[in-house]
């Protein structure tokens, strides 16, 4: 290859291997989670992932499947190498469905189609009638 | 946060399942208003629910109340509030009485009134009071906010009837004062004097008092005065309302002190010796870094800067545990001045202190 800078020619030769293999996101868990809680949740990998797992190599994010702009990165705080499988720390988002993108130092980009739900919803609530003058403990659930 | 209709409900507490809320007190609604429960997140997002799952009715069918009167339990030695009213629910899980925000224990709902133990005021004269059940403020709620009453100060007991020449602690059980009561003392009933050098009221109920450095007669029986009224023992053993300070008494006593050795060495008497209790000295209000007691007849302060160089002042010594404090008695004025070896010629000072 030869690059022209400053009108000096400069020539170099660099070689790139082009890795065949395709390795994947295989599950997460869990694969629903609250648009306003801090949670963890546990990304399986295959389990002949070709390289040893280390907290550093990875760059794990969700991104909006309706905005694709909107991207919640999701830091790795654990690893597990025997069992390839990578503990994030999922900290909210808005509602929705979000595609999980996972990205590792020296592989690549690892293939995944795994989808978090982003969602909370309200069940029930324990109390339907109450004092007009207010002051009812209410207990709602979802 | 949540809402009903257009009506706050204000989060009481959370978990990953749970939210439990009040609803709002500031207006009263339409009887047979109903409106939806509706959870907003802080990613301003409405927490759907399904229809008619979160629907929730206003109604005027609660209970009313008209009276609330506070009476002493001479057997369990605790005050009592008793709500009266009609249409009560008869739960006393659901039933709850708040004074000045601090939660009551209920004992008893009938039909027609409520009884509540007093275990948490600030004060003799007691905040607004606020009655819940478990449809949420009654009828009439409003006629025991401003109740207008005030607790008599109920002296059960003490917890020691005899104390050191030098000052004890005394830590007594007075029902009806709480930590913002002023003005309230111990006092020997035969001639209305406080027994207190200072008095603390950590909690409701609970009477820290440091005693006087002078003797009080055995058979002394102590009162609570409060507001320049002294009340008698309330409590069912008056043995535990006596209290005495004797020159006689087993406790410590200091009859030198000496610091030309660079620590303060106490001479005396009984001093505690016992793992149990921890001897502390203070001179002008500084504590000594380490006290030793050396024996039941002397103990050593020091100071690792040296003995502070208060001039004239009297130091303290105490022996602690973690619930009695007794002091030495006999302790003088002590000099100890600062010694200036050598100073420049013409040296000036400020008094506003720099350096």
């Amino acid at each position: 290859m030869t690059i022209i800078v400053n009108n000096l020619t400069v020539t170099n030769t660099l070689s790139l291997t082009l890795r065949n293999e395709i390795k994947s996101g295989v599950s997460i868990t869990p694969s629903s989670v609250s648009p306003v809680l801090k949670q963890n949740v546990t990304i399986q990998l295959e389990t002949d992932f070709p390289y040893t797992l280390n907290r550093d190599d990875f760059t794990v994010n969700a991104t909006s499947e309706t905005n694709s702009t909107y991207i919640r990165y999701m830091n790795v705080i654990d690893v597990d190498d025997a069992n390839k499988r990578l503990v994030c720390k999922f900290g909210g988002a808005y509602s929705g469905m979000f595609s999980i993108r996972i990205r590792h130092a020296k592989f690549g980009l690892i293939k995944s189609t795994l989808l978090l739900d982003v969602s909370a919803n309200t069940t029930s609530i324990d109390k339907n009638r109450g004092s007009i003058y207010g002051g009812t403990l209410i207990t709602i659930t979802g | 946060m949540g809402s009903i209709g257009s009506l706050n409900c204000y989060v009481i507490s959370t978990n990953s399942t749970t939210i439990v809320c009040r609803t709002d007190e500031s207006r009263t609604m339409t009887p047979a208003t109903t409106g939806d429960v509706v959870v907003f997140l802080k990613t301003s997002e409405e927490s759907p629910c399904e229809k008619p799952n979160c629907e929730f009715t206003y109604t005027s069918n609660v209970p009313t109340i008209s009276t609330m009167q506070a009476n002493f339990d001479s057997t369990a030695n605790v005050y009592k509030l008793m709500v009266t009213g009609t249409s009560f629910s008869g739960d006393t899980s659901t039933t709850e009485l708040y004074i000045g925000g601090k939660l009551q224990k209920c004992d008893e709902v009938t039909d027609t009134s409520a009884t509540f133990t007093v275990t948490d005021i600030s004060d003799e004269k007691m905040a607004s009071a606020k009655l819940y059940f478990d449809l949420g403020l009654p009828d009439s709620h409003s006629s025991i906010t401003g109740h207008g009453l005030t607790l008599e100060p109920k002296l059960i007991s003490m917890n020691i009837q005899d104390g050191s020449l030098g000052g004890s602690l005394i830590t007594a059980n007075v029902q009806g004062v709480g930590p913002s009561t002023s003005g309230f003392e111990l006092v020997d009933s035969s001639s209305g004097s406080s027994i207190c050098k200072s008095v603390n009221i950590p909690s409701y109920g609970v009477v820290e008092c440091t005693t006087i450095a002078s003797e009080i007669a055995e058979g002394t029986t102590i009162q609570a005065k409060l507001s320049g009224t002294a009340y008698d023992c309330a409590g069912s053993d008056a043995t535990l309302c006596q209290y005495k300070q004797l020159s006689t008494g087993t406790y410590p006593n200091v009859t030198a002190t000496d610091i030309s050795t660079g620590s303060m060495v106490f001479t005396g008497t009984n001093f505690v010796t016992t793992a149990a209790y921890q001897a502390r000295t203070t001179y002008c209000g500084i504590y000594a870094d380490t006290v030793t007691v050396d024996s039941a007849t002397q103990v050593t302060a020091t100071w690792t800067l040296g003995i502070p160089p208060c001039g004239t002042s009297t130091p303290v010594l105490s022996f602690n545990t973690s619930e009695l404090i007794d002091y030495a008695n006999g302790m003088t004025e002590l000099v100890n001045d600062v010694n200036i070896a050598s100073s420049s010629a013409g040296l000036t000072v400020s008094w506003q202190g720099g350096k």
